[in-house]
């Protein structure tokens, strides 16, 4: 048992990137929904308003 | 009125999340350590799953602009961009943890084999993709012109494979030729095939949401364009 | 059939009437060129070795990057004063534009190419003279102007424009750049062409490819 050499490091590094990796893209998802849902809701606003002032 | 994600939705979303963590445990305890590389040959399953994602998405890239061109439906232009920005990360992910497995295995961070070589020039045309995407503005004509790089894209990258697939290579072979491969026991295939098919279903999850970012931000768009219209 | 030939003429002549006009385009890529030659010598030094076997590798680099000065400006010509739009609402197939703009870049590349190879040998003391180098570099040079005239017919319309070019380009191009510096590197060493076959093949079908691509979306690139 005592060939198999120590990787252990490497393989956590590994690790950690994959789940940066897709917390880092679910996360950079959900800031972009939030930032254009906001942008739909204001243009939701100003379009009702330019209704009612018509 | 309120925008909200759907609730089937969160069914494939569960499911992925579930899937992801099992095969997660699943490597972590379950799969026997390789003798000659150590913990880190764990690396593979994932970094295989994360591989055949980025191919996979480049592959619905292409089929969605050759789509387009032909319906000329946005839908399809929509699919296309967010298979592009998928892909181009899981194959970026890929690389760099290919590298990390690299370097204790093959004892160099990076050689110059033909499916590194290759992937990487991959994550360089859809780069160029989403480079091409920002800077264009006209909205009819984005969408040829995309199709259009996203296909010579896809034609180009098998030529550069074969191109440069008599080089010298040390990667380890997976299908195919198996004397020369890792000598892979049935529970690491098995494990091989659990984290592929926990990564497809992940892909998928997230292929929706995006699909349906790319879709409210096109109305987004179409309709600022129209209220800029309207102000002049 | 006969019709399409004289508009092909028409558009060819255009091009090098500007050029002879302006001068634009040829000798500053040329200059470019020879610059980027001299500034090797700082690098190859005395490494006879390097010379040799590098000099088709760095010949053909030489000539993609310079050869980019080429593409963006043959499609930048027709942005100006609005050009492309009388180009478009002319009565000719928009095809016979594609091939008349491929045309003219090849020869701007082929010329600087047969230029280059002398001006390498004679600069770096290598012997390169080959007659099978005047079909091999219209082969690789028609292959890079089919494919560099859609990608940059793509990036004249985007608002980075010309920085775009080489990011989108280079990559696409590899297979290409690759099957010719491997054919010249055998003719170079003296081989029999037949040993590079496959490579050869390879330069064929790539502009087989990206010349039907171009003839078939060339409109739908361009048009409104």
């Amino acid at each position: 048992m005592n060939e198999i050499p120590d990787t252990l490091n490497y393989m956590i590094a590994g690790y950690i990137l994959f789940g940066a990796g897709i917390l880092g893209y679910i996360t950079s998802l959900v800031v972009r929904w939030k930032k254009i849902i906001r942008q739909k809701n204001e243009q939701l606003c100003h379009n009702s308003i330019a209704r009612h002032q018509q | 009125m309120q925008i909200t994600i759907p609730k089937k939705y969160i069914i494939l979303d569960v499911f992925a999340a579930i899937c992801i963590l099992v095969s997660f445990i699943l490597v972590m305890f379950f799969t026997p350590i390789e003798m000659t590389m150590g913990y880190v040959q764990k690396i593979f399953y994932f970094h295989v799953a994360h591989a055949w994602i980025g191919m996979l998405s480049f592959i619905v890239a292409a089929a969605a602009s050759f789509m387009y061109l032909i319906r000329k439906n946005s839908v399809y232009d929509l699919i296309a961009e967010s298979a592009v920005e998928i892909g181009l990360y899981f194959t970026i992910i890929a690389v760099i943890s290919g590298s990390i497995w690299a370097k204790p295995a093959w004892n160099t961070w990076w050689t110059w084999d033909p499916r590194l070589t290759t992937t990487t020039i991959m994550a360089f045309i859809y780069a160029g993709y989403q480079f091409l995407r920002q800077s264009l503005d006209n909205p009819d004509k984005k969408g040829r012109i995309l199709a259009l790089y996203c296909i010579i894209g896809c034609i180009s990258v098998p030529l550069t494979f074969f191109s440069i697939r008599g080089y010298r290579s040390i990667h380890p072979v997976l299908i195919g030729n198996t004397s020369q491969g890792m000598g892979m026991t049935p529970p690491m295939i098995l494990m091989m095939i659990i984290s592929i098919f926990s990564f497809t279903v992940l892909y998928l999850a997230l292929m929706q949401h995006r699909f349906l970012y790319a879709k409210i931000k096109e109305e987004t768009e179409a309709e600022k364009y129209e209220m800029e219209y309207e102000d002049e | 059939m006969k019709k399409f030939i004289i508009t092909l003429h028409a558009l060819i002549r255009k091009d090098f009437t500007i050029e002879r006009h302006t001068r634009e385009i040829f000798l500053v890529m040329f200059f470019f060129a020879l610059s980027i030659l001299f500034i090797l010598n700082f690098v190859l030094d005395t490494d006879i070795k390097a010379r040799n076997s590098g000099a088709a590798g760095l010949i053909w680099i030489i000539s993609v990057i310079s050869g980019q000065l080429c593409l963006n400006q043959i499609m930048s010509l027709e942005e100006e004063n609005d050009m492309l739009q009388s180009l478009l609402s002319a009565p000719i197939p928009l095809t016979a534009v594609y091939l008349a703009k491929t045309i003219t870049c090849f020869f701007g590349m082929y010329g600087m190419t047969l230029i280059l190879f002398p001006l390498y040998s004679v600069l770096y003391n290598v012997s390169l003279y080959s007659a099978n180098l005047l079909w091999i570099a219209a082969l690789g040079c028609w292959g890079y102007a089919s494919l560099g005239v859609i990608i940059s017919t793509m990036t004249i319309q985007t608002r980075m424009r010309d920085i775009l070019l080489p990011v989108l380009f280079f990559p696409v191009i590899i297979p290409l750049i690759v099957a010719v510096v491997k054919v010249t590197q055998t003719v170079f060493t003296g081989e029999t062409l037949n040993s590079a076959s496959t490579w050869i093949s390879q330069l064929i079908i790539f502009n087989i490819i990206f010349t039907t691509i171009g003839i078939i979306s060339f409109d739908s690139l361009i048009k409104d």
